[in-house]
């Protein structure tokens, strides 16, 4: 039977097919799918903010970009025995356009920025990206396909 | 702090909440010409399953309007959220009834509703807090609460997993008609308030 495993906010799941990755209301935070084809094992992410930098407490590392993504990597590096991984990421929105304010202090295109940065730095190629904007998202990821669809209010779905 | 002093400050903070709260809740009733009922405001500190699980879940859609709060500093946001079937139907209470509704006219009547309430709020707590404070133009969106009460917290410089609720529930017409009216302090607001009251 296929589950569909919820990734809640600041949390990350990892599974392998028949399973779906699923989370919902992503608005400015950003939610980042990895993929290791020939296991298909992936996991999803939904990170809240960029870097962790300037934090006393980091314990929920999941929230961060910076922290949560080299350790999702190494989980499933340790989990499949391989070291390539591909992603497809999706949010980092400003809602109610805070586009008027500057992009260096826009949160959702801070949490982009990092998340490219920081999977650039691990040589993770970005398969499918579909971020920015003014709408909230919802991510489904077939871990079969690592097809990857963006649910949106009233609109049609983005495949990635 | 004592449990004492902070329970003494909770309650400070609700009183408020319930005087601005009160306030808003008589404009409206003015304004659609019915009687306007307000619970018991909700000051609760949850995470964010908490509040998908108990307040509303994350995938409902919503329309929600937001007004920035500015003086001195930011202060926060006031952030309405309706069902759209709910916030139509605001609409309609103030629109004369020979006129067609578009959804232009639904969005800009309940920005109207909005930002009459928020004033009417914001005048009560002047009152008692003595701090000047405007607010801005209300901005509506229609998405995913979950993306909306996200992004909102964050924006306000909420990092927290778990976020400090302050909400007031209006109903009218039996349960007909509701909608919520949040606010979202930036850090160190509520501090300030309590300051101002001398607690």
């Amino acid at each position: 039977m296929s589950e569909q495993v919820k990734v809640g906010i600041s949390d990350y799941k990892m599974s392998e097919p028949p399973d779906h990755l699923v989370t919902i209301g992503l608005g400015s935070c950003v939610g980042i799918a990895l993929y290791e084809p020939t296991t298909k094992v992936g996991a999803l992410i939904h990170i809240m903010l960029p870097e962790s930098k300037g934090f006393k407490d980091t314990t929920k590392w999941e929230k961060f970009a910076d922290l949560a993504i080299p350790k999702v990597a190494e989980k499933m590096y340790e989990q499949t025995g391989k070291k390539k991984l591909f992603a497809k990421i999706a949010g980092g929105a400003s809602m109610f356009s805070f586009g008027s304010k500057p992009d260096s202090i826009q949160i959702g295109k801070r949490n982009i920025i990092s998340v490219k940065e920081t999977l650039k730095e691990l040589g993770i190629p970005i398969l499918g990206d579909h971020t920015g904007g003014e709408m909230g998202r919802s991510m489904f990821v077939d871990l079969e396909t690592f097809e990857v669809k963006v649910r949106m209010v009233n609109r049609e779905y983005h495949i990635l | 702090m004592t449990q004492d002093e902070y329970l003494f400050r909770f309650d400070a903070l609700q009183e408020i909440i319930n005087i601005g709260g009160g306030n808003a809740a008589t404009s409206l009733s003015k304004l659609i010409e019915r009687k306007v009922e307000m619970e018991v405001p909700t000051l609760e500190i949850m995470d964010y399953d908490q509040i998908y699980q108990e307040i509303r879940k994350e995938d409902e859609v919503v329309k929600a309007v937001l007004m920035n709060i500015v003086g001195d500093r930011e202060y926060g946001v006031f952030l309405f959220v309706a069902n759209p079937v709910n916030a139509e139907k605001l609409a309609q209470m103030i629109t004369p009834t020979e006129v067609e509704l578009t959804v232009e006219l639904i969005d800009s009547a309940v920005n109207e509703i909005v930002n009459i309430i928020v004033h009417s709020f914001m005048t009560a707590i002047m009152k008692i807090i003595d701090i000047k404070m405007v607010s801005s133009v209300p901005i509506m969106a229609e998405d995913m609460f979950g993306s909306i009460i996200s992004s909102v917290y964050m924006e306000q410089e909420q990092y927290d997993q778990q976020i400090l609720i302050i909400k007031n529930e209006y109903y009218s017409l039996g349960h007909k008609i509701e909608g919520s009216l949040y606010f979202v302090p930036r850090p160190g607001v509520l501090e300030l308030l309590l300051q101002q009251l001398g607690l």
